[in-house]
């Protein structure tokens, strides 16, 4: 359970760290808060020749309003999203999210970034990402770009990062005062992986839910949305009869990869995915 | 690989020692500084056992690496015997048996000192959602919710009615 021998080095900015990694190449890997990568290399699921540790590049911590949008720097630890009053006011999502996410000493180190780049199927910022639109900006050695979430997240751990590319921040655009959102998971331990999970949004007009979007997480490759089921349950909240809900849940993801775990098959998942969806809109309609 | 200098603050004194990168935390301060508060346990961050305080913040030191140590303070129960912060918290402990084989203690009084000190309000299920990340494998989970309530109480944290 020791790690493999590996070089460290620690970059300045972000100019040094995409320097380092094209000069090891391949097999380096940019260390962020660490708290999946290093117990993946603990365990030698995970080699490394040198790890690339960004946490001493200060541009890329720290949570800024620009626009209509907070900018989240990929180093932004867990537990500084979660206390933010920034976020708390423009995202409160994300504060909702938190709640589930691992435990505290947990959160005091491990990233926003990390946890985006990484792609985990069952964690909570990729499917938040998924959820609010965000963009991710990403620095590489033919300079910056952006992607958006819904091109960015492509499979089980695997996003639009190129070998060379770092992500830098993440731009989320704030939700409006008229949301209400609403997160769900179920686990077996509170802050562990969920065995099903939901994140929602909604509109309030005039007392009506409107452009309901709901993104389903922990049961796929990757955080999963579809257009089409968010208009039927939009529609489905219009006429009043919630009980519908699992139903047309379970056949939209019936489409999808479901994966089972060590303790759910895909039946349970699926049923799980669309009790919490049911749940999600109630709780929705009743704030 | 080569050997890196690491320069820190260890329990109020100023240190400095030589690592090889993929060393963790907390082998690094049983090996280097004989501490022996730091357990070493799942080694992948599950267990909580080898929680410790780093700039006052409650980390995992199994998946801190001792290099990233560099320009840190560091508090381990080593520390917290000696400055006496947490005696109250760890007479409980005691009184209520909330230690039975101990390898989980300092991880669990470390989240717990945590909770105590930020907590406005105070709960069974509050202690319970925060010391989450910490097992107890001989399941003494009861007495050791028990010691932090009776603490919070003792501290003048106001006790509120339960969230069901």
């Amino acid at each position: 359970m020791k790690s493999s021998s590996f070089a460290y080095e620690r970059p300045a900015d972000i100019q040094e760290a995409l320097a380092s990694k094209a000069r090891w190449g391949l097999s380096a890997k940019y260390l962020a808060g660490g708290q999946s990568l290093i117990p993946a290399m603990n365990m030698r699921f995970n080699s490394s020749t040198c790890l690339i540790d960004l946490n001493g590049i200060k541009s890329m911590r720290g949570i800024r309003e620009d626009g209509g949008e907070l900018v989240i720097g990929a180093l932004t630890r867990h537990e500084e999203v979660a206390s933010s009053d920034l976020v708390q006011k423009k995202l409160p999502i994300l504060v909702q999210a938190s709640r589930y996410l691992a435990h505290i000493a947990i959160r005091n180190r491990g990233t926003f970034g990390g946890s985006v780049a990484l792609a985990h199927p069952d964690a909570e910022w990729p499917a938040a990402c998924l959820l609010l639109n965000a963009r991710m900006r990403i620095a590489g050695p033919n300079g910056a770009r952006e992607v958006p979430a819904a091109d960015f997240f492509q499979g089980l751990y695997a996003t639009a990062l190129q070998e060379d590319d770092l992500l830098e921040s993440i731009a989320i655009p704030v939700q409006s005062p008229s949301e209400r959102s609403c997160v769900l998971e179920l686990a077996r331990r509170h802050g562990d992986f969920a065995t099903a999970a939901v994140m929602a949004r909604a509109q309030v007009e005039n007392g009506a839910l409107k452009n309901f979007a709901i993104v389903f997480f922990a049961v796929g490759d990757l955080p999963l949305c579809d257009k089409e089921l968010d208009n039927s349950i939009q529609h489905i909240i219009a006429g009043g009869d919630l009980s519908r809900i699992p139903d047309i849940v379970k056949t939209s993801l019936m489409n999808q990869n479901i994966r089972a775990d060590l303790y759910s098959d895909q039946k349970t998942k699926l049923h799980l995915s669309g009790v919490l969806a049911r749940r999600a809109v109630e709780k929705l309609i009743e704030i | 690989m080569s050997n890196i200098n690491v320069r820190f603050r260890l329990n109020a004194r100023e240190v400095e020692a030589q690592t090889d990168p993929r060393m963790h935390v907390i082998d690094f301060l049983r090996k280097n500084f004989e501490l022996s508060s730091p357990r070493v346990g799942c080694e992948h961050g599950v267990c909580g056992a080898c929680t410790l305080r780093v700039d006052g913040d409650i980390v995992r030191g199994c998946l801190m690496l001792a290099v990233q140590l560099e320009g840190t303070s560091v508090e381990t129960m080593e520390g917290l015997n000696v400055s006496g912060e947490i005696s109250d918290l760890q007479q409980a402990f005691h009184e209520r048996n909330a230690t039975q084989c101990g390898f989980c203690t300092v991880g669990m009084l470390m989240a717990s000192q945590d909770w105590l000190s930020k907590a406005k309000t105070c709960s069974r299920s509050a202690i319970r959602e925060h010391l989450s990340g910490n097992y107890c494998r001989c399941t003494g989970y009861e007495a050791i919710v028990d010691a932090v309530y009776k603490v919070a109480i003792a501290r003048g944290i106001s006790s509120v009615k339960e969230e069901v």
